[in-house]
């Protein structure tokens, strides 16, 4: 965990331009082309070899795209309306996911609560751990490495650029995931939605919310 | 030593908002590490993986896509395991789309 109270100098001062190739790279058509062949001559070379049996990728495939922020927003959802279930979740997220049925096979999960005193972002600086069994795959900026690079030295730059103004008297806090430890926000429920079910406040709950580069939705109105 | 992979704090530019499609070929990369890393054959563990794309030098890594660093990644280790040789899998390559037909 790293405080955001680093001095406010960042990508500018060095002088250098920093292009968006830089911070993500972005396969060409004839690169996605050459990957495609590449991995499916990987594929059918190690079902030849016994490592994988026909069809089992598929079947896998339909694994990974399973998972998503409904299952996040739903934890969520109850901890906001549940304070023993959100005292489990915050103890261990693992535990409490499971009482979902949820298994997060990766590792473990750390669930940080943001108050109004305190705003929680998750990072993976070296690479890009992220709970996808739980949340499926992370977005590009998040593996992009502008991100990974700064949101540790210049937290409330990066969430005022994506429009999150985070007021100075709420402290920072920025969670550098691993192999063993993925992280999850959960986010401060919104007022004013006193009166929603636990449904209707699933649906306020943000991917970005998840992760600390937002907050949850105002509820309609 | 701090790797090249070990970019927290550096210096960079503003986060690209871009959300790229996840594509077929990357979400297959990820379908066959998972598998090859399962309880039941253990050929390539997340760690393994990473230790594959942190051993590429920088310019290899910094040049290639996510997935692109995961599969070749994979590939090496592959071949560090004796399981397939870079030979045999181009070959593959070559037996199952033809230049000819490709072209």
């Amino acid at each position: 965990m790293v405080e955001s109270d680093f001095g406010q100098s960042g990508a500018q001062s060095s002088g250098k331009v920093f292009t968006v190739q830089e911070a993500i790279v972005v396969e060409t058509e004839a690169g996605n082309a050459e990957a495609s062949r590449l991995t499916a001559a990987l594929q059918s070379l190690l079902v030849e070899k016994g490592l994988l049996f026909p069809n089992e990728v598929e079947q896998e495939i339909e694994k990974l795209d399973a998972p998503g922020v409904h299952l996040g927003a739903r934890l969520v959802a109850r901890a906001w309306v549940d304070e023993r279930f959100k005292e489990r979740l915050l103890a261990d997220g693992k535990s409490a996911a499971a009482e979902f049925g949820m298994k997060i096979g990766e590792a473990q999960l750390i669930v940080v609560e943001n108050t109004v005193r305190e705003h929680n972002l998750i990072v993976c600086t070296l690479c890009s751990c992220y709970p996808r069994s739980l949340l499926g795959q992370p977005p590009t900026w998040y593996i992009s490495k502008s991100y990974r690079a700064r949101a540790v030295r210049e937290p409330r730059d990066v969430l005022s650029e994506f429009g999150l103004d985070v007021p100075s008297d709420v402290r920072v806090r920025v969670h550098d995931s691993n192999a063993d430890m993925r992280y999850l926000v959960l986010p401060l429920r919104p007022l004013g939605s006193e009166d929603l079910d636990e449904e209707a406040l699933s649906r306020l709950v943000t991917r970005d919310s998840l992760i600390g580069a937002g907050l949850a939705l105002a509820p309609p109105t | 030593m701090r790797g090249y992979h070990d970019i927290g704090g550096d210096p960079a530019g503003p986060v690209p908002k871009t959300e790229l499609d996840w594509v077929g070929w990357e979400k297959r990369v990820e379908a066959i590490r998972n598998l090859l890393g399962d309880s039941t054959r253990r050929v390539i563990s997340l760690d393994e993986l990473r230790r594959g794309f942190e051993s590429f030098g920088a310019e290899k890594y910094k040049k290639l896509s996510f997935y692109r660093r995961r599969i070749e990644a994979m590939i090496d280790i592959l071949e560090e395991k004796g399981v397939l040789t870079r030979a045999e899998l181009d070959a593959k390559v070559e037996g199952m789309f033809p230049p000819e037909a490709a072209g």
